[in-house]
């Protein structure tokens, strides 16, 4: 189905200058696009005005928020400009250190007390089940080879594309607080802002997981947490589950190489660690498995240099990330995919199998082809709004990116929502990180739920289909694909289980 | 991997295995690792600072590791395996 041009660009972008991490709403990029947004604000009365003072935001959207933020947008007041400091009504604050009192003694009544009080006694959100202790950056993704002939997303549809993105790197079962070299993984989590929604890719540094099946995912993640009698460090566990786990000691040979102590976050590749479909404008598709090769390199610390850093600086990856992008300098990695036919996508014919994620697909069969490249250039300007709440889902996939047999991606699709929707609510996507601020549109069916400030309904009717207004999409339909069986049970279908060469 | 990376990953290993105070979790573990290769699993038992026993223990465990808490009940055997592929006519109209 085409899409009405009415119903695109709902949401005005201002066009980026040359520096800007997006060119996409830029006029030599995309002429027709940025007229037509430039043309749409000024006669619908939405342009912003120019503001009198920062307001502490509260004068923006998420998306005019994450919009400076991203550094797809220049420039804009980012501070407080504000002439004296108020409380959360905007009432004037008296005094910085003396409470209100009666006799000396403070009273229930002294209402800038209570509120600085009781906000810090609810300040910190509810720490990630996994992946606690990160940080992040934004920046932009330049497509650099023509793969149309492969997707349809509408991101990497033309060559020269810039989407905006933000990338949060991390440990993975240590706590929030802990010091970053600790022996572990590492997340390596993008966010695409792209004109057809948010694609998350929620990889990690090592290209192969600990477990396949999902009923297994809490098992791996407990067995590196802290033991539940006396809170010490459960080397009995880690050891344990890799000795009954055969699969997971790819990913365990890993986690003790000194990959396990990589310097800082910078000095890793990336991988998508799962297969993934590529589907074409024709329907076609192909199974891909994504790689982001660091151009400065990868870097290890030994265990003794990685220990030692713990102690000297326990935040060194997150130090080592900010302080390369405020001295200017920018951070890129090369993105390559490996691709396979589905055709061709079966153990039998292969001899591994190709959506199992303990497994990887041999390069010299499934050569990397570049297709374009990530730059992080520029740092959040809040960590609790900005990093802490971010959050990454692998089921946020756009138009010509879809999900593979892999019963742990499926699964993964689900349950990352699910954890944010308990650590932040649902309505995260008011987050100015989380907001799709890049999409042609944005009018979604889900309404209400606390702390709801955005349109919600926006006169739309809460319940479809109805007569007043129809625009579902059934040109964005999931290409088909047969699976082996159709038998409901758990028969295990991974080809390598009780073979040797799991 | 390179020798040196290879020594690292193995020192590594033992500095946290050493912690580890069931003995059949270590020699489990060990037979695990032997089967991705023998000289990095012995490698490993030999840099235990402490070994409560024997390497061989490890050689007859290994060759069956790979069939650890696979329940037989439900493991593949009529060719049950995951695959993906367009199907032979069209599905949507």
């Amino acid at each position: 189905m085409d899409i009405p041009s009415s119903l695109t660009s709902k949401i005005p972008v201002m066009s980026s200058s040359t520096g800007a991490n997006t060119n996409q709403n830029d006029p030599i990029q995309h002429p027709l696009e940025a007229t037509a947004q430039a043309i749409r604000g000024a006669v619908s009365g939405e342009g912003r005005a120019p503001r009198q003072a920062h307001l502490g935001s509260s004068n923006e959207g998420p998306a005019d928020i994450i919009a400076k933020v991203s550094g797809a947008v220049q420039g804009g007041i980012r501070q407080d400009d504000s002439p004296y400091f108020t409380n959360n009504e905007g009432i004037p604050w008296p005094d910085a250190e003396h409470s209100k009192t009666i006799g000396g003694i403070p009273v229930a009544s002294d209402v800038f007390l209570l509120q600085k009080q009781q906000t810090f006694n609810r300040s910190k959100n509810l720490e990630r089940m996994v992946h606690p202790s990160g940080s992040g950056a934004f920046g932009y993704f330049e497509t650099t080879h023509d793969v149309t002939g492969l997707t349809k997303a509408n991101f990497l549809s033309s060559v020269g594309e810039k989407t905006p993105i933000f990338v949060r790197f991390s440990t993975v079962t240590p706590g929030r607080e802990y010091a970053d070299e600790a022996r572990n993984p590492r997340g390596f989590a993008i966010k695409f802002y792209t004109m057809e929604g948010n694609y998350d890719i929620v990889g990690l540094n090592f290209p192969v997981f600990f477990c396949r099946d999902p009923i297994q995912g809490p098992d791996v993640i407990r067995s590196q947490w802290r033991n539940p009698k006396n809170f010490l460090f459960d080397y009995d566990a880690i050891f344990d589950l890799l000795a009954c786990t055969p699969e997971g000691n790819h990913a365990g040979l890993m986690f003790f190489s000194d990959h396990g102590t990589p310097q800082g976050w910078r000095f890793n590749h990336g991988y998508g660690c799962h297969t993934f479909k590529w589907v074409n404008a024709e329907g076609k598709f192909v199974y891909i498995k994504y790689h982001f090769i660091a151009e400065h390199g990868q870097k290890q610390f030994t265990q003794q240099e990685a220990t030692q850093m713990c102690g000297e600086d326990p935040d060194f990856s997150k130090r080592d990330l900010w302080e390369t992008i405020e001295k200017g300098q920018e951070l890129i990695w090369k993105a390559h995919v490996q691709v396979m036919q589905p055709e061709d996508a079966d153990p039998e014919k292969l001899g591994f199998d190709p959506f199992d994620v303990t497994k990887v697909w041999p390069r010299k069969q499934f050569p990397m082809q570049e297709f374009g490249r990530l730059v992080l250039n520029k740092n959040p300007e809040n960590y609790h709004r900005d990093v802490e709440q971010a959050a990454f889902s692998p089921g946020s996939m756009v138009p010509g990116i879809e999900d593979s047999p892999d019963p742990l991606l499926q699964f993964r699709m689900f349950f990352y929502r699910d954890a944010q929707y308990h650590r932040i609510g649902v309505n995260l996507h008011q987050i100015p990180v989380n907001c799709p601020f890049m999409s042609k549109s944005f009018a979604p069916l889900n309404f209400d739920g606390q702390m709801r400030v955005d349109a919600n309904h926006a006169g739309n009717k809460q319940y479809a289909p109805n007569s007043f207004a129809h625009k579902f999409r059934p040109d964005t339909a999931e290409a088909p694909y047969q699976v082996s069986d159709n038998v409901m049970s758990r028969k295990s279908h991974y080809w390598h289980e009780g073979k040797k060469n799991d | 991997m390179t020798e040196e990376e290879r020594q690292n990953t193995i020192k590594n290993t033992v500095n946290m295995l050493k912690f580890v105070h069931v003995e059949v979790i270590q020699k489990k573990y060990l037979a695990q690792v032997y089967n991705i290769g023998v000289d990095y699993a012995k490698g490993i038992y030999d840099g235990l600072p402490k070994k409560s026993f024997e390497w061989s223990e490890v050689e007859k465990l290994a060759p069956d590791a790979h069939l650890w808490y696979k329940e037989a009940k439900f493991r593949p055997s009529q060719g049950e395996r995951l695959t993906g592929v367009p199907p032979t006519g069209t599905v949507y109209n």
